[in-house]
């Protein structure tokens, strides 16, 4: 079966291991039930990337701000932070010569640091001040 | 009508929800997605108890102006004398209800740094935290000038019926903070204190009133600091990062660096509401500098 086809994270993007289940109506990838949500008004999955993308449109005017803790938010406000602040998000998993997001630039770990992610977070105080 | 259904958001709340509410401050050590199933609902219900309060607000203008309009037919007899009574009681019942169903309500109503700050700020943080890992957590809501957040305050008095006189008080509101381990191994750490100069000043005007002004300066220093692994990040060059705040914070460790940085920002309401931006972009700045430690290249 596909895997899901959302690249989950803010800062840092990577593959979501969850099998596909449908394809959203509105860029027809596949995506797990997790990163699908029913559209509002409309009978019809979307995944959050889309439903993102048009929580992001100005013409929602005053209904901006209760977009804002809905879930889809951070998926669609992602991208015009990696544009605003020129920010390029890390990514983790298996990467390709053509890896990007949606046209922004990624840097890519290689698979000896992403195997350090997991060291034991414990074995050191966390270096802040008390 | 907003009212009712802020009203139905708010009975479909749990009591620890209605405990935040009215206590305004809350901490926990629990996974992101517990803690933002926890105030998302909250968030729904202050944005629709706003809007809910924003019409009566106008209901209450509404009514006032129905009962003048009232009065008038009154005076012109176009409302029998029988009916005067009730027409008026109505009117009056629906401006001046209006006004006190809304001041009722400020009671339960929340900072909006909690629907337009928090709730989002927590909603991007998830995504990039570690699976199955805490997020510690802090939110104090009970306002920035309430008598525990004082810290001193200082008074100008030159005696009775003698101006101008000036009163100081002075608040710290430690009002959030998070910790969450992050996907990479990092640590994030985001704090929010706010440091708050509150004047009220008691003067006599040229005409000889006596009147009143408050005011109010908040300095908020919003807190970003990352703990990272120096296995995995080459943080050699923090220098640049000196321009893009107001403080920068290195630390370092065997295993690990901190990077912390902190920026200013200065407002005259207890209102003004965060931008969840600010604290994005930090992490982001912090981010943006690291360089893999085993570089593979983009």
């Amino acid at each position: 079966m596909e895997n899901c086809s959302m690249k989950r994270g803010f800062f840092f993007l990577r593959p979501c291991d969850h099998p596909a289940r449908r394809q959203c109506t509105l860029c027809g990838k596949p995506f797990c039930d997790e990163h699908l949500r029913i559209r509002p008004g409309k009978n019809e999955p979307a995944c959050l990337d889309c439903l993102g993308k048009e929580l992001q449109k100005p013409s929602r005017g005053s209904d901006y701000e209760d977009d804002l803790f809905e879930p889809g938010w951070s998926y669609g406000y992602r991208r015009s932070f990696y544009s605003g602040s020129h920010y390029r998000p890390w990514y983790i998993g298996q990467a390709n010569a053509d890896t990007s997001f949606d046209g922004h630039e990624v840097r890519v770990f290689d698979s000896e640091s992403a195997d350090d992610f997991d060291d034991d977070p414990n074995a050191e105080a966390d270096g802040f001040d008390s | 009508m907003k009212l009712f259904s802020a009203l139905r958001k708010y009975f479909a709340l749990t009591s620890a929800q209605r405990q935040f509410i009215s206590k305004g401050i809350w901490a926990c050590n629990q996974p992101p997605s517990t803690i933002i199933s926890f105030l998302r609902p909250l968030a729904a219900f202050d944005s629709d108890l706003d809007k809910g309060r924003d019409q009566l607000m106008k209901i209450g203008c509404g009514g006032l102006i129905l009962s003048f309009v009232v009065a008038i037919m009154i005076g012109n007899e176009v409302i029998p004398e029988s009916s005067a009574g009730i027409a008026m009681f109505l009117v009056l019942t629906l401006g001046v209800g209006s006004f006190i169903a809304r001041w009722l309500l400020g009671s339960m109503d929340m900072h909006n740094n909690l629907r337009l700050f928090v709730v989002p700020l927590l909603n991007a943080l998830q995504q990039d935290m570690a699976p199955g890992k805490n997020m510690i957590f802090k939110v104090d809501l009970r306002g920035k000038t309430c008598k525990s957040k004082m810290i001193s305050q200082k008074h100008d008095n030159p005696g009775w019926f003698r101006y101008p006189k000036l009163s100081t008080y002075i608040f710290k509101d430690y009002w959030f903070s998070c910790v969450a381990p992050l996907v990479d191994g990092s640590t994030l750490k985001i704090t929010i204190d706010d440091s708050v100069r509150q004047r009220k000043k008691t003067y006599s005007s040229s005409s000889g009133k006596t009147k009143f002004k408050t005011k109010i300066k908040i300095k908020s220093k919003i807190t970003a600091s990352l703990s990272m692994k120096t296995k995995i990040y080459n943080l050699d060059k923090t220098g640049p990062l000196n321009n893009l705040c107001d403080r920068l914070k290195v630390k370092d460790k065997n295993q690990r660096k901190a990077v912390g940085m902190t920026v200013c920002q200065i407002s005259t309401s207890e209102d003004s509401v965060l931008e969840p931006a600010v604290c994005l972009n930090l992490v982001g700045k912090i981010l943006m500098n690291a360089a893999p430690a085993k570089a593979k290249g983009a």
